[in-house]
């Protein structure tokens, strides 16, 4: 049985199967709602297997396995076509894949129908009927699902309600942002979909907009987003999921992915007179030597420090710096998506087949 | 159906919008007026003994003075009505693809033919509400040019001319309902408002007059010719219920290929 459809056959919901009240009750009643009976698994959100897409010869998708936890944030990353709006239209049902399968909310890709009940999306950027108010256009969405959501509540919470009778056209892009969070929200949805949601957005906005993600996610939702703003992704996502040419790269926590980036030390000498000849004395410990404005920026451990330590003492340097730095997410990033050879092939790397694995 | 009747509700939503809403309702009332205007300028003094047409196709006033002629003039404006009604159709669907709306809508309503048939309803009901607009300003205009032209109108308020009228309107609510067909259809296939409506117009107007003029028997098989011929209850080249029979069966396949590429077709929009 695929992850996620456990219970499905039998009548009952896989994130309902533990007997507790709680947010991870996908199918039905809103977040913390789950009725008396009901019960919770730990089921992925998300799950997918070999999902694959090809337009003629073009394979854009490329048997991509992953899964999402369920009531965390997710970050979806990768290079400008890498396949994630593809997939994210295939786990939406706008696309139909090739060939795979996958389950959102336990339900199957080929049932949307069942599968999108729960769910809410801001699909690249933002679309609306431009002279339609942004009341009106969340109303045609809302009559459209059959639903009654509080729009004065909803428009609030993204700090629309001043404008919301406004047709859309005079809104700014980050304004058209905001009423596409609206939008997807409009389901009271267990699992948020979100491409590019901080687009277009001032650093007020964006920091909004991470606040609003992480409250969200208190309140047990799962949350996948994808991002080409990494600092944004590693501030607000705990999981991560990395491709490259439609096939996966790493799939698991941020703090795994950027702590298995390689270490760097940063050396700094006293004088800074010294800093061509310190690079001379270590370059057998250390080849790849970089001088940066506070010094030189070497690969390598501690154990790497230390013997960096006694070559520089043996050779009369002193240094005022010796320390490890910690990789950033983008740094991990680049370092796991840059092409592995001259062709550019997207064979995935030994670090990211280790922590995949 | 539920989902169907959200649809329809939420397309409204949008059909309501005052620029379309009168903006349709406008034209459709300035081209009435125009034809029936026109219908009752052109109408010769023949009798109608031959058929409604006197020199140079124009009616003439003895039959405009049938009980027919009430709703005369309504019946010959169905190709312009058509055309708004394709317009109309084609751009309220296209837009959703340049949009990039639909996909919004799709995941709300993922059952990609029940939101097509509640669009398509919606869409039908407000080009039967632009039907009604033009039938009211029809008849209105006829009264006040019969005057004009000394034409009696007592047969057009008699039982027959009465059921004559209440025919017409059917017939041209009917044929407008075809013509919407074809938008929604236009717009499927092509997803842009601008070529659906492009290809609507050039093949509705020009081209299917051409063929129909320049091959004989052509008209009994080609979409526009046939919907004109309910809306006039039959023509001398297409027969009343011929013109049914054949709308009907273009209007299913086009419906079928139409919901086929709905449903099957990725949104990359």
């Amino acid at each position: 049985m695929a992850p996620g459809s456990q219970g499905a056959e039998d009548g009952t919901s896989p994130f309902c199967a533990r007997g507790t009240l709680g947010p991870q009750c996908h199918d039905g009643p809103p977040p913390g709602q789950c009725p008396a009976g009901s019960k919770v698994t730990d089921a992925p959100a998300i799950t997918t297997e070999a999902l694959t897409k090809r337009y003629g010869e073009r394979t854009v998708v490329d048997e991509l396995t992953f899964s999402v936890p369920a009531s965390v944030i997710s970050g979806f990353i990768g290079p400008n076509g890498a396949g994630k709006s593809t997939t994210i239209r295939m786990l939406l049902g706008l696309v139909r894949p090739t060939s795979g399968a996958g389950h959102v909310l336990g339900k199957p890709l080929d049932a949307p129908e069942h599968s999108l009940e729960r769910v809410g999306a801001l699909i690249e950027a933002p679309a609306f009927y431009p002279t339609l108010s942004a009341r009106d256009n969340l109303q045609v969405l809302a009559r459209l699902g059959g639903l009654a959501p509080d729009l004065d509540a909803l428009l609030d919470r993204v700090g629309l309600l001043g404008r919301s009778a406004d047709p859309v056209r005079a809104y700014s892009l980050g304004m058209k942002q905001r009423l596409g969070i609206a939008a997807a929200l409009i389901s009271d949805p267990m699992l948020l979909i979100l491409d590019e949601p901080t687009n277009g957005l001032d650093p007020e906005g964006i920091a909004e907009t991470r606040e609003l993600l992480r409250s969200l996610a208190e309140e047990g939702r799962t949350i996948l987003v994808s991002s080409h703003l990494l600092a944004e992704i590693e501030q607000i996502c705990e999981h991560l999921v990395v491709i490259r040419a439609g096939r996966l790269l790493f799939e698991g926590d941020v703090s795994d992915l950027v702590h298995s980036a390689s270490p760097q030390l940063r050396v700094r000498p006293e004088h800074p007179a010294d800093l061509a000849a310190l690079a001379e004395v270590i370059r057998p410990v250390v080849p790849d030597v970089r001088f940066d404005a506070a010094g030189l920026l070497v690969d390598g451990d501690e154990a790497v420090a230390g013997r960096v330590n006694r070559m520089a003492m043996s050779a009369g340097i002193t240094l005022v710096e010796l320390h490890s730095i910690t990789a950033t997410l983008e740094e991990a990033f680049f370092e796991l998506t840059e092409p592995t050879d001259a062709h550019g092939a997207s064979a995935p790397r030994d670090l990211a087949a280790g922590l995949t694995a | 159906m539920t989902g169907a009747r959200r649809a329809f509700r939420s397309e409204w939503i949008k059909l309501r919008r005052r620029r379309l809403l009168f903006g349709t309702l406008g034209g459709v009332v300035a081209v009435e007026v125009l034809i029936t205007m026109l219908t009752f300028a052109t109408a010769g003094v023949r009798t109608g003994r031959d058929g409604p047409n006197g020199p140079g196709g124009s009616v003439t006033l003895a039959h405009l003075a049938t009980s027919s002629g009430m709703t005369y003039a309504l019946g010959q404006s169905v190709t312009l009505l058509g055309v708004v009604a394709v317009c109309v159709a084609a751009a309220q669907l296209a837009t959703e693809y340049t949009n990039g709306t639909l996909r919004n809508l799709l995941v709300r309503q993922p059952n990609r033919l029940v939101l097509l048939a509640g669009k398509y309803l919606g869409v039908a009901s407000f080009v039967a509400l632009g039907v009604v607009a033009a039938a009211v300003t029809s008849v209105g205009v006829s009264f006040l040019m019969a005057g004009t032209k000394g034409i009696s109108t007592s047969q057009w308020l008699s039982a027959g001319g009465m059921a004559s009228g209440l025919r017409t309107f059917a017939n041209v609510e009917l044929a407008i309902t075809g013509y919407t067909t074809i938008g929604v259809f236009l717009a499927v296939l092509f997803r842009s408002p601008i070529i659906a409506i492009a290809v609507g117009i050039a093949y509705l107007l020009p081209v299917e007059n051409i063929v129909a003029g320049a091959v004989t028997q052509s008209a009994r098989f080609l979409p526009g010719q046939l919907l004109s011929a309910i809306a006039e209850g039959g023509t001398s080249s297409v027969g009343y219920l011929w013109a049914l029979a054949g709308s009907l069966l273009l209007c299913l396949a086009m419906a079928g290929l139409g919901a086929g590429l709905f449903q099957r077709r990725d949104v990359t929009s």
